[in-house]
């Protein structure tokens, strides 16, 4: 068993340093859960209705000149892209401030304000996270005045985060050379679990870095400027009259967005299971597991983090069941941090408890 | 903390802070409207025009629309996440074993690399051609090879510690 102790300012009960870590631990796990969700039940689903659409009620209605048919099947692909766009949003941002919180975590060693202050940032931080996602994801159920009440509630929940990075940013500066911070960092990543998240994640980092430099020459210059021109040419074709040829081109147009999403979704996902990966080798001090099962839930992760995001993007290559693959893999890092958090839940209720860690 | 420590702190928090501004200025432009409806919006704009009205050419303002928006969105994603990084690598600093004077440099090269980076893609937006292209690409390219510097000290030097005494 492992624990740092209550010395350091990680291990304070109801320290700032620990709200952010449950809370960051919290809406890490909820914004990936939330992600595979969408990805199995949500995304395939509407990306085949939207293709659909196009093909049953679009195009046909061009070639009628059918204004109403066209009006309806126009509203219904943007109540579909609103809805995909919406649990999107949720799942990227909820993700985000996870990593923030983790981070500033690990950073309240060195803050200069004391514990209070930097308590009620900790809340900023966790309670803006909570509302702006939450409150972006209720946004697409609500009525249109609710909904006006929902944005603002999220921008609110925005301004909180950035207050908290604010003040954190300023109790960090001028913050005195803390000599234990050194040796406090080296300690807490000397076990074999840290070693392999922190390995695993900077490889991951480095290789989604690569990987989104060389997609950015591709999108820029062959996808971006080719999904207008298939959807012109969808358009054109139908009110030719050439149903053949406006279908063709409109299953390209929807081909290459669906390639261009599935694309950039490896890309940051390789990225952000590796920024994922080091934040969890930071906090395996304070997972209350033995060292043989930590190791284990470390190379179940790295395993699942590795390989999700090669998955997604064969899926844009060899379809649907490399993103069965990706999201079962994805799957198996979300039971690797579940794993990991219950270790958390462990160590705070001993601390709490006032057992000897 | 080392200076390039700090450095490397401060400016994540900061440009993490400038990335949520960003994000905030163009949620408000956008009047909260996601991605995929304004792609949908700004695609159909440009490309069926003419089915309304056939009198009518596709303008080329509703054409830029969407690359506006992804460019907004990619600034506002990277800058964010690439200070995540930073914030990342700030705290690996006692295992990455490089000399100081090299972390120091490598640290300034991820700082300017991310601000080159995010002002690329927005001014793609202002700038025809290729000075803002490049700009970015040279901004991620800092990027990238100063990762690849602290990774290399990262793997060169992450044996288990020395216990504190």
């Amino acid at each position: 068993m492992t624990g740092s102790g209550t010395k350091n300012a990680l291990g304070r009960q109801l320290s700032a340093a620990r709200i952010l870590i449950f809370g960051g631990v919290s809406l890490i796990l909820a914004g990936m859960l939330l992600g595979e969700i969408f990805a199995i039940f949500v995304s395939h689903v509407a990306t085949a209705q939207v293709r659909r659409e196009w093909l049953a009620n679009m195009i046909p209605a061009i070639e009628r000149q059918d204004r109403l048919a066209l009006s309806s099947g126009y509203n219904r692909i943007e109540d579909l892209s609103a809805r995909r766009g919406r649990i999107m949003d949720t799942h990227s941002h909820i993700i985000a401030f996870g990593f923030l919180a983790l981070g500033l975590a690990l950073l309240q060693p060195a803050n200069k304000y004391p514990e209070h202050a930097r308590r009620w940032l900790a809340l900023c931080i966790i309670a803006g996270g909570v509302m702006q996602s939450l409150f972006i994801f209720v946004s697409y159920w609500l009525v249109p005045g609710s909904r006006e009440w929902a944005l603002s509630a999220s921008a609110v929940g925005g301004a909180l985060i950035l207050a908290g990075v604010l003040g954190n940013s300023l109790g960090l500066r001028g913050a005195h050379s803390h000599r234990d911070f050194a040796h406090e960092t080296s300690r807490r990543l000397a076990s074999p679990s840290s070693r392999i998240l922190v390995r695993t994640g900077a490889v991951l980092i480095f290789v989604g870095m690569w990987f989104g430099f060389y997609y950015a020459w591709i999108f820029v210059t062959d996808h971006e400027p080719h999904q207008l021109a298939l959807l012109k040419s969808a358009t054109h074709s139908a009110m030719a009259g050439d149903s053949s040829a406006a279908r063709d081109a409109i299953l390209n147009y929807r081909g290459l967005l669906s390639r261009t999403a599935i694309v950039t979704a490896a890309h940051s996902h390789v990225i952000e299971m590796g920024i994922m990966a080091i934040l969890l080798g930071f906090v395996q001090d304070f997972v209350f597991l033995s060292n043989p099962w930590k190791r284990r839930w470390a190379i179940v992760f790295s395993i699942g983090a590795a390989i999700m995001p090669v998955c997604t993007y064969c899926a844009s290559l060899y379809g649907l069941l490399f993103a069965g693959f990706a999201d079962a893999f994805g799957l198996m890092s979300v039971i690797a941090l579940f794993a990991m958090l219950s270790g958390l839940i462990r160590n705070g209720g001993v601390l709490e408890g006032g057992c000897p860690s | 903390m080392t200076s390039s420590q700090k450095l490397l702190v401060n400016a994540a928090l900061w440009l993490t802070g400038v990335g949520i501004i960003v994000g905030f200025l163009q949620a408000a432009l956008v009047r909260y409207e996601t991605f995929p409806v304004l792609q949908h919006r700004a695609h159909w704009a440009a490309a069926a025009l003419p089915v309304q009205d056939s009198a009518s050419q596709p303008t080329p303002s509703a054409e830029r629309q969407a690359f506006v928006y992804t460019r907004l969105i990619d600034a506002h994603t990277h800058v964010i996440k690439v200070a995540t990084v930073m914030l990342l690598v700030a705290l690996l600093f006692p295992l990455i074993t490089i000399p100081e004077g090299k972390k120091r440099m490598l640290t300034v090269l991820f700082v300017v690399g991310n601000v080159f980076f995010p002002v690329g893609v927005v001014a793609e937006i202002y700038v025809e051609g290729y000075p803002a292209e490049t700009l970015a690409a040279v901004g991620a390219l800092l990027i990238i090879i100063a990762f690849a510097g602290f990774l290399w000290g990262l793997v060169r030097g992450s044996d288990p510690p020395a216990p504190v005494p």
